[in-house]
């Protein structure tokens, strides 16, 4: 069974002042990154996942938001 | 001895040459354009390592009969990727594999680099949002992170004497981190890491999916049942899954095929009951890396 972990970038505007996914994620699979590398803007910064294959489906993550951006599907 | 020491070690580990730590050795490697790229993108580069496969989920690639497998090889090649030697593609990870090194080794290595800067552990940077400042970088990368925001550490980029750095290195290697030596590009030495699983991105990638960026180290950790007295503090020392504490027989048992060899369970040991034996002298596992 696949995984995928969706985003939803509308909500979730500024990942860095958060950060409560990739800190709560067992398996550090939240990668937080800019898609123009050098930018010092916040809300440039998005939050992806790496390697969904290795989720477990704790759903700590969907908990955690306080914007509820997460879904795991 | 592993490849890397055939090659570039001149007779010795290749972390120990001093000749891997010169900056003409950089400048032939090209090492401050590669290094620049590299912790500039490194979130992309991360995600790009398998990307060109797919970052999503490449355990589900990976798991494909034939395919999954010349996959793997494929991958596997770039990070031992030695041609060119100027020029090679940071965004591949090519010629920027790792090497686990014991505390004492690690103490040697600091005293060979120069410049020694302490910056943000980019792995940590990425997947947790914290800056925590435990990556000791040499030469060209202590050069390049000035020009990187994010990996000065908030107290500033102060070049470490030797005696902090290894004062520095064994107070993490208590805290349970374990010492990594990394190339980048090989055969020029860039930095020496803390590593944590599962943070570290080279230690994920190895352990989950068997990709070769990290490789072990020269030493395997043997227990001397004679002086171990069962107080299980090395029960909690293993990353990498090797070290059991046997209930029964109450003495850990070490997975000699699974030890990276990081010497965390020998120096946590109170009664210096774990030794690093060198992984050379066992005819099979000499060629395990």
């Amino acid at each position: 069974m696949k995984t995928s972990i969706i985003v939803d970038y509308n909500k979730c505007t500024e990942p860095l002042s958060c950060k409560k996914c990739m800190q709560i994620c067992p398996g550090a699979l939240f990668i937080c990154y800019s898609p123009d590398y050098e930018s010092n803007d916040p809300t440039e910064w998005r939050v992806d996942v790496a390697f969904t294959d290795l989720c477990t489906r704790c759903n700590d993550c969907v908990d955690v938001c306080p914007l509820d951006a997460i879904t795991i599907k | 001895m592993c490849e890397f020491c055939f090659k570039h070690g001149a007779g010795k580990k290749w972390y120990l040459n001093s000749r891997n730590y010169l900056a003409e050795t950089a400048q032939e490697t090209g090492a401050h354009e590669y290094i620049f790229e590299l912790w500039k993108q490194f979130e992309k580069v991360y995600l790009q390592k398998i990307y060109g496969i797919s970052m999503k989920g490449p355990g589900y690639r990976f798991s494909m009969p034939l395919v999954g497998r010349a996959m793997k090889t494929y991958i596997n090649s770039w990070f031992t990727k030695e041609k060119p030697l100027n020029g090679r593609n940071p965004r591949r990870g090519e010629g920027h594999p790792g090497q686990v090194v014991m505390l004492d080794d690690a103490k040697k290595i600091l005293e060979l680099a120069s410049p020694i800067l302490r910056v943000n552990c980019a792995c940590r940077n990425m997947t947790r949002g914290i800056k925590d400042p435990c990556c000791i970088a040499f030469g060209a990368l202590a050069e390049t992170v000035p020009k990187l925001p994010r990996y000065i550490p908030d107290k500033g980029a102060e070049p470490m004497h030797v005696d902090e750095a290894q004062e520095f290195i064994e107070e993490m290697n208590t805290a349970g981190r374990i010492q990594t030596v990394w190339f980048g590009p090989m055969p020029y030495i860039a930095a020496l890491c803390s590593c944590e699983r599962p943070e570290c991105a080279a230690a994920t990638i190895r352990m989950e999916y068997g990709l070769n960026s990290l490789y072990k180290g020269e030493y395997i950790a043997k227990v001397d049942f004679s002086k171990c007295t069962g107080c299980k503090i090395c029960a909690s020392r293993c990353d990498f899954g090797a070290l059991s504490f046997n209930d029964g027989m109450n003495v850990p048992f070490i997975n000699a095929w699974q030890c990276f060899g990081c010497g965390l369970c020998s120096t946590a040991c109170p009664e210096n009951a774990i030794e690093m034996v060198d992984r050379n002298e066992n005819p099979l596992l000499k060629d395990v890396w």
